[in-house]
């Protein structure tokens, strides 16, 4: 266990020192001068020279990154400026440090996955051993052709005629939107009820019909027959062995999926109004924001790996032969 | 089939009343290539404190049977006809929740493969209480001791520590005691072991065999065998059924039927295994062809196509008519052949 801790943390810091390399010198390619950015209108060649060697792009690329990594760990100047640890930089754009940005926008973010995990796993694979259980039967053919329904539709499809209907015309729901837990659980859950049944009416679909096969595969395996034959009630073989089996399969495909949850984010919260770090990272690139570019990469790699090794704990934590 | 009928009450004959009694059993899978007739009109009683082994080669419908008698077989794709009578009750038609009843408690089963057999996700204590628990009532630490003094009784060391481990930290071999331990929790009066050897080395299959005898010898168990190989039968079987494509070709007391086997199958089956008895310098003799496609069973014997003797049967009886379940050379024995019994032991 301790082992297992100490090389997965290992391993997610070379994860994210070569993710933060890559970026740092990709969008360096890009067009930008955050100096001239940052400068204005009225710009005089002396102001720019003198702003450029204030945030220090007037430096070599390499101890440019070196400046970078230093300021994530000590806290660095930008001017006049002091950016505290984990300091990710300092947007020209917006003149706002990166790390206060992220901070502002990550929990929305959060909430939007999290909350959608949570609906997106219940639902499918409920539903899905419900589903498979009932394997052939007109419930089954039922789920299974929603399922396929479903699992055809985009999010910006559902969530506009669901905002439509729910919400505008009918008033059954808030307003989609996202405002802090820590001020209004209530307002935040309101807020939050639209996106998440949007994100679990497209995504539980595919895990419906995964937990299906999953299960039904499971339900084969040998030690469920044994489970049987000991006389145990068939609520307890379906729930308690089979699907111990069918879980190990199916987080598997959620561990995978984690990424394109993220992915997919950008389009959830541009339909829903969610200023995430989606959206943040959209509109760095639109503004070639660069420092804040890097700091959002950086911030969804950190997430993307710390939900692999959570998935990899919860594998452990279900099937036994797995070694941590 | 007034021969099943025959046959089951000449087998009733001994004083003792059978434990198990199996009448006309008919299983037939339905598969994506048609429908197959597993098993043909089988019919065997087991009394207390006896081993009947069911011999045959994969295919035989011999692990068929042993499902189908607890009601295990997949009931989506299976029909299984017939009567299996248990200690005077009616199995065969129960539902699962009243056959969920006689499972572990009163029939409890064996099989081959105890690491894909036990569940990879739950300790050994789990899965020896979980049904016991639910059974009886019992607590968790009472439920506990049990499956400790079940697991020494199976002759694993150091069992208070071992049974808080999970399936795939034990030996093959201590793993099929585990199985064998499972079966004993709920003290059933039969243990149907579906080849309980087979995925075992030699030495640990005597020594799992002599575990199942001494079992025996305490407890009065009726222990249904299920095996391939024949050299398993011939230290633990009282008797023995030797099946080919889903029907009983021969059936006997086990020394006898080893000793001088009256069905052209039997004895081509006791050609190909090694014995230490024999003579070491005897050559094994692989019976020629493969077992029969059971979608297209060949017509009459469905041994015909592999059959030695066959030609010794006169006109085409062989190939047209299937040969009935009739007397053999002594009491208690009985096989399927058209040739008489001195023109194959001869």
């Amino acid at each position: 266990m301790f082992g297992f801790i100490l090389r997965r943390g290992l391993g997610a810091a070379l994860i994210l020192f070569a993710v933060s390399a890559v970026t740092f010198f990709l969008f360096f390619a890009l067009p930008s001068d955050p100096a001239r950015l940052s400068c204005g209108k009225t710009c005089t060649p002396q102001t720019l020279a003198a702003i450029r060697h204030n945030l220090g792009v007037d430096r070599p690329l390499f101890d440019q990154y070196w400046q970078f990594l230093h300021g994530i760990f000590d806290g660095r100047h930008f001017g006049a400026t002091w950016c505290a640890a984990p300091c990710l930089g300092y947007s020209f754009v917006n003149h706002k440090s990166v790390t206060s940005t992220l901070a502002d926008r990550f929990p929305a973010t959060l909430s939007l996955a999290v909350g959608a995990s949570v609906l997106i796993l219940t639902v499918g694979v409920g539903l899905g051993v419900i589903a498979a259980l009932r394997r052939g039967q007109a419930l089954d053919k039922r789920l299974t052709a929603i399922a396929l329904v479903g699992s055809s539709m985009q999010v910006y499809f559902v969530g506009i005629v669901a905002r439509y209907l729910l919400v505008d015309e009918f008033s059954v729901l808030p307003q989609p939107g996202y405002s802090p837990i820590t001020s209004d659980p209530g307002k935040w859950f309101g807020g939050m009820i639209l996106p998440w049944s949007t994100l679990a009416v497209v995504s539980a679909a595919t895990y419906v019909r995964f937990t299906r096969s999953s299960m039904i595969e499971a339900e084969a395996q040998e030690y469920v027959r044994t489970a049987r034959a000991q006389g145990l009630p068939p609520r307890v073989v379906h729930l308690r062995y089979a699907w111990r089996g069918a879980m190990t399969l199916v987080l598997t495909q959620f561990g995978l999926d984690l990424g394109l949850f993220l992915g997919s984010a950008v389009i959830t919260e541009t339909t829903f109004n969610i200023h995430g770090i989606a959206q943040l990272a959209v509109s760095s690139v639109t503004d070639l924001d660069l420092p804040m570019i890097t700091g959002t990469v950086l911030v969804a790699a950190a997430f993307i790996v710390l939900c692999n090794v959570a998935v990899d704990l919860c594998y452990a934590f279900i099937d036994p032969r797995v070694r941590l | 089939m007034g021969t099943a009928h025959e046959f089951a009450a000449a087998a009733e004959r001994p004083l003792l009343r059978s434990l198990l009694a199996v009448e006309d059993l008919g299983i037939r899978f339905h598969t994506e290539g048609g429908t197959v007739q597993a098993v043909n009109g089988l019919s065997f009683n087991l009394r207390r404190g006896r081993t009947l082994a069911v011999v045959g080669e994969s295919g035989s419908g011999k692990s068929a049977t042993g499902l189908a008698l607890l009601g295990l077989h997949d009931r989506r794709r299976t029909e299984v006809s017939g009567r299996v009578e248990f200690d005077g009750v009616e199995l065969s038609g129960l539902d699962e929740r009243r056959m969920s009843s006689y499972r572990g408690s009163r029939i409890a089963m064996v099989f081959q493969d105890a690491l894909t057999a036990l569940s990879p996700y739950h300790t050994v204590e789990h899965q020896l209480t979980d049904a016991y628990r639910r059974r009886t009532g019992v607590g968790r630490r009472q439920a506990r001791t049990r499956a400790i003094d079940m697991l020494a009784r199976v002759g694993i060391p150091d069992p208070g520590r071992r049974v808080d481990e999970y399936p795939h930290e034990f030996s093959g071999g201590m793993r099929q005691r585990v199985m064998i331990a499972m079966a004993l929790m709920g003290e059933p009066d039969l243990v149907i072991a579906d080849e309980p050897t087979t995925a075992l080395d030699v030495t640990v299959q005597a020594q799992i065999l002599e575990l199942l005898t001494e079992i025996q010898a305490e407890s009065q168990l009726a222990i249904l065998l299920i095996t391939h190989d024949l050299g398993v039968v011939a230290g633990v079987a009282h008797d023995v059924m030797v099946m080919y494509a889903g029907r009983c070709v021969e059936y006997g007391p086990a020394a006898r039927v080893l000793a001088a086997p009256e069905h052209p199958y039997t004895t081509g089956l006791l050609r190909s295994v090694p014995t230490l008895s024999g003579d070491p310098d005897s050559e094994l003799v692989p019976i020629a062809g493969s077992p029969p496609n059971l979608l297209d069973p060949p017509g009459g014997c469905a041994f015909h196509p592999r059959c030695e003797l066959r030609t010794q049967v006169s006109g085409d009886r062989c190939t047209t008519v299937v040969p009935i379940l009739g007397p053999g050379s002594a009491d208690g024995r009985t096989r399927a052949c058209h040739l008489a019994v001195e023109r194959i032991t001869a």
